[in-house]
Order: C-alpha cells, then structure tokens, then sequence
C-alpha cells in the first residue's frame, strides 16, 4: 500500500503509517484538502505549530502515465490565511513514487533553532539530518552541496533564504529532471515560510534501490489505455505537441494582442508594437535556442509534452531553466521591460532566493506605479532584488512580504491582488473567466485554478464567463488530482483517456463524470476551510482599481457584482 | 496590408485563411500557436476551419489567431 510519513519537527520522530482508505481516490491537491480538513484548525497561525507543511503526488504517480509526477505542496497560506496548494514539476515526486511514498506531513514546530532536512534513503527509510551546514544557503549553492555530499541520484525540495525569514511570498524549489537545477518552484502563497517555521530547510529523495511495484487492477488495461494517451500526445499539430515548441511563453502572442498581458502594472493598455517585436514568441524562440540554450525539454521524467527550456547567457553559461510566460509577462511588460536576458536573470535571482516570481512581479509593479523605481529601469530593479536577497534594509526586508504589503506601505492605489496574492498575467478586466477565476478560487489569484479563456468568444464580455470559470476550475482542479496542467486538460476533453487509465490503475467504474467529480469535491472541502478560517464573500473581489478603471486598449472594466461571483458556488 | 494578431503582414489578392496560416507556418511566425485547434476571426467573425480554404482574406483586413494555449 502507499506509505504516509508524519515528521513531528517539535520532537523529532519520524513515524510511517498506510495511506487511509477514504483518501485511496485522491491525489495532490485532493490529498491536500483533505489532511487539512482532518487535522488542521482553519484559524491556525499559518507559521505557528498547528499549521501542517503537506506534500502530496498523484493518483497516478508510480505508473508511466506522463506527466503524472507532479508534487503538491500544501498547509493554511501566511498569504492568503486560506488553504493553499502549490504544485511543482521536476523529479521529487517521480523519487518519491519510486519509494511508494505518496505523503509526507509535517508537524509542529521545533522549540530551538535547529534546522533540519528530511532525507528519505534508497531503502526507503525517512530520517531528520542535522541541516547547520546549510543554513543561509540560497537554493542553487544548497543544491550543488547536497550533490556533494549525497551524490547526484537525488531529488531536492528546499527554501532558499527568503522561507528561512518567513517571507510571506516564499516558494518552495524543486530540482529539475533534466537539468538538475532547482528551477522548478512550488512558488505561490508563501508556503516556503511554512517550511521555514518548522525549519525544515530541505527533503532529500535517493533513488529507490528498490523501485515500489503499482498495484494495477488491470495492467493489460492500463498498458493498453497508456498507449491511447502517448498517441493522442504525440500527434503533429495536437495543442500538446505544440507546447514543445516555444513552451508556454508562445501564448504572449495571443495575449498581447488582445491586451490581457499585463503591462505597466495591468494598465489593460496594448504593450507598444516597437518593445513587443523584442519579446514576442518568435522573438523569444530565437534567443532561448542561441548560444546552447534548449526548448522542448521535460522537467519531470516521463514527461512527453515538454514545455520546458533551458537559458543560457551569451557566454554560453546556464543562466535558468523553465521560465514561463508568467515570469516573462510580469517581470517584463507589467515593468515595462522588454529585455529577455534580464527577464531570465530575474527568474533565476528568485529561484535561488526562493520567492515567488508571480509576485515578485507584482511587487515591483506596484513600486513602479508609485515612483519608487522608473518605469523600464533594469539597473534600479536589480538594486532593489539585491536588497531583498539581502534583507537588511526596509524596502529589502518589505519587498518580500508582498503585493499587499508593499502597496500599503506606499499608500498605493492600484494593487493587483486578490487575498492578498499578486495576479498572474491575464489582465481580468479583459480576461474576464480568469477573473472570474481569481476572485472565486480558494486558491487566491491563481490562473491554474481553472483556466477560464474563451478561446471562440470574446474574453471581455462578461456572458457565460461565471459558468465557463465554474467548469474550468472543476477541470483543472482536478487536473490537480492527476497530472500536469498542460496534458490533462486537453487529454480529458477526450472522455475515454484518463477513465480508462483510472480503471486499470485502481478497478472499478470510472467515467468523466467520476474524475471532475474529485475536482468538485476538492473545491467543496477548500472552500468549507477558507470559511472556517473567517474568510467571506467581501474577499472574492479582485483588485478593487479593476472596477474603476477601464482598459484604455478595450474600454472593458471588470463589472462583476459581488452577487454574480457567489453564484458560482450554487 | 493585414495584420495578424496586431502585427502587420503582407496581403496579395487571392490570399485565404488557409493559404495565410501555410505562409505564416513556413516563415516560423505563430508556430505554437497554429495547429489542429486554432481559432481564426478575420474582423472579429470567427471562421470555421472547414471554411479555412475558402475564405478570401481582403487588404486591411484583422485577424486574430488563438488556440488552446495554457501558461505556467
Ligand atoms: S508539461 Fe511542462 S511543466 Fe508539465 S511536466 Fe512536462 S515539462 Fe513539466
């Protein structure tokens, strides 16, 4: 049966208990609910004792079903102050799978300063290590140690610097499979800082000696519906093969043209045709495959979409690996910056720090908007990271506590957030399903939440965006039970893949309906916690300026009532 | 001149949706963006993809170009 390790970081034990039956048809996100449904007080401290650090793979993990190793990182969000779960690519659930391992929960909080890492070994067994001869490390230097002295068959979560202080945007970061790199970023609601309160600095995976057999129900099955899948995937001209070729920074095509990329702060203008040629997707392809940088690369094992790449500066150096259109969006157009190197050397900045880029982007944003830092200026930027990283002064030690924070602190009028996390980039007011999307999700401002745009219709109109949004969040919710965002979606739209995979791996009925109905379950157990925890209606709203301000580029203002929100919950 | 996905290309008379998608494929624009699932609207009127060989494109014509891309 899957294993479920428990860590209490107060008393040090590490016990090992069998996955509960009532659990046996979740996955990741799923998982996530329900450990916090069980075990966590919704009105918790997100840093104290009571809150839980949970990590989580899927219901597929342990089978060759691509893409199926994605790792949830869960616990109550010092973001938000609702349930949050954050999913990562890249090798450590594939590790974990190998062990059968399908959770690991951390509990409490240790009275003393040290720190720890927990190190899973190749015969499977879970032990706290003494972590002082990594504190302060930032990811990339951590990672490159673990090599050092645990060889190279392992697999890395860890928090860089910004979760040791409990910055409230910190991610967790995960090696990735192909590079090794810890690029991969379990980025949003500051769960770093979770870990950080517990101090655990890092999980360290070996590679199983002995690799954990699935219990199929059916493998012929199973084999036979895998094939149908890796057909479906590979066809020329699919929207999945198509993600290997300029990854997900191609979709700046499509939003640029219709001005839901952000630009100077979600000013919801069209970014200027002169800066847009520097970075569109064609732009962007020429540079990533210059001087030995890759495109088309997978950042888990297994993974035949491969949207991933790898940067590389113009000595040929690796700069960063899987930067994606949100990163690229934010920490460019929204800044007014169309300079792609320097977009890539923010991405690894914080990858390495261990902060979110989301909304890091956002941050800047806002201190662009208020004078703080000139519009377009790369060199007053850097200055400002290399005071975050350092944390000494007070714009430092605010940048990385947040959108919010920031916002206030300067009396800023225009904040893009919604429960306190910074937008993605799809501007809502033209965007207006994945507004929809951030407003409602218990998630806070997530877009792979349910990725709601109209690919037929017009993305400013408000008509069928509530119930368009409702069946995206159900899709991609529980998308969050199984695999990656970019397979699973398009894969469930034909209804006989995943349920056909479902029956060999577990037995029993399975159709369509069955899995969306994991997703819908999912949402009802989050949403019951965000409730519990104290938050209400008054905080589905998004950033309220979206209301005010019309898009220069569109004329649309986001003009949904708080009434019209809420019924997505009927 | 037409402009596709606010960006301006070339027009010639004769030219069809399809025929546009074809030229735009071989000059590497748009690549990830056009395959089996793209959405075409010529002036905001969305073309169905039967109709993509039969559809004239005029001079100063819009186009739009999306297809069931997701971001990360
Ligand atoms: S599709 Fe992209 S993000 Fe998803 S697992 Fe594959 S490489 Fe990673």
């Amino acid at each position: 049966m899957f294993k479920v390790y428990r860590v209490n970081t107060k008393t040090g034990s590490v016990s090992c208990e069998s996955l509960k039956e009532d659990y046996r048809y979740f996955g990741n996100r799923g998982l996530i609910a329900k450990v916090m449904t069980d075990e966590v007080n919704p009105k918790c401290d997100p840093l104290g004792p009571e809150n839980k650090l949970i990590l989580s793979t899927g219901l597929l993990a342990g089978t060759p079903v691509t893409t199926a190793h994605r790792l949830s990182v869960g616990g109550k969000s010092p973001l938000t102050g609702g349930i949050k779960e954050a999913n990562v690519g890249g090798n450590v659930a594939y590790l974990l799978a190998q062990h059968g391992i399908k959770m690991i929960i951390f509990e409490d909080m240790p009275a003393g300063d040290e720190w720890r890492i927990l190190k899973i070994s190749a015969n499977g067994s879970a032990d706290l290590v003494d972590a002082s001869g990594y504190v302060g490390l930032n990811n990339y230097a951590l990672v490159e140690k673990l090599y050092e002295n645990y060889g190279k068959d392992i697999a890395v979560l860890s928090i860089g610097t910004a979760g040791e202080r409990g910055s409230k945007i910190a991610s967790l970061q995960a090696t990735d499979a192909t590079t090794k790199h810890p690029s991969r970023a379990a980025a949003r609601g500051g769960l770093g800082a979770v870990a950080g309160s517990k101090k655990i600095k890092a999980v360290v995976v070996e590679k199983a000696a002995k690799r954990f057999e699935f219990p199929y129900a059916d493998k012929q099955a199973f084999d036979e519906a895998n094939k149908k899948l890796v057909e479906f995937c590979t066809t020329p001209g699919s929207p999945i093969a198509g993600m290997s070729m300029g990854g997900t920074i191609s979709l700046l095509d499509i939003t640029a043209a219709t001005a839901v990329l952000p630009v100077n702060n979600f000013s919801a203008d069209f970014f200027p045709a002169e800066k847009l040629e520097k970075i569109n997707a064609k732009a962007w392809v020429e540079r990533a495959n210059k001087y030995g940088g890759k495109q088309g690369i997978p950042c888990q094992p297994g993974c035949i979409v491969k949207c991933s790449n790898v940067y590389n500066n113009s000595r040929g150096e690796y700069v960063t690996s899987g930067l994606e259109y949100e990163t690229y969006a934010l920490c460019g157009p929204n800044w007014d910056i169309s300079d792609i190197d320097f977009i890539a050397e923010v991405d690894r900045i914080c990858d390495d720090f261990g902060i979110d880029t989301m909304d890091l982007g956002n941050v800047v944003a806002v201190l662009m908007d208020v004078g703080k830092i000139p519009w377009g200026d790369a060199n007053a930027v850097r200055d400002a990271l290399a005071q975050m990283v350092e944390g000494k002064t007070e714009l430092g030690k605010l940048m990385a506590q947040g959108t919010d924070a920031v916002g206030k602190a300067f009396g800023a009028k225009r904040i893009p957030t919604v429960k306190g996390q910074g937008l993605p980039a799809y501007d809502p007011r033209n965007a207006k399903g994945m507004g929809v999307t951030y407003a409602t999700t218990p998630m806070g401002a997530d877009h792979t939440a349910g990725y709601a745009m109209d690919f037929m219709g017009d993305n400013t109109k408000k008509e069928g965006k509530i119930e368009l949004s409702k069946n995206m969040q159900t899709v991609y919710t529980a998308c969050d039970n199984i695999a990656c965002a970019f397979c699973f979606p398009f894969a469930a739209e034909n209804p006989d893949l995943f349920p056909a995979l479902l029956k060999g791996a577990y037995g029993g009925e399975w159709d369509i309906g069955r899995i969306m109905g994991i997703g819908a379950q999912t949402i009802k157990m989050e949403k019951d916690f965000n409730t519990a925890a104290g938050l209400t209606a008054a905080d589905d709203r998004i950033a309220e300026f979206m209301y005010e301000e019309a898009s220069p580029a569109t004329g649309a203002k986001f003009d949904f009532t708080e009434e019209e929100l809420q019924e997505i919950f009927k | 001149m037409i402009k596709v996905n606010r960006r301006e290309f070339p027009w010639e008379a004769g030219l069809t949706v399809q025929a546009l998608l074809d030229n735009l494929k071989d000059a590497g624009e748009f690549l990830s963006i056009i395959n089996s699932s793209t959405t075409v609207t010529v002036n905001r009127r969305a073309i169905p993809r039967q109709e993509f060989a039969s559809t004239l494109i005029k001079d100063g014509d819009e186009l739009l170009l999306m297809s069931h891309l997701v971001g990360g």
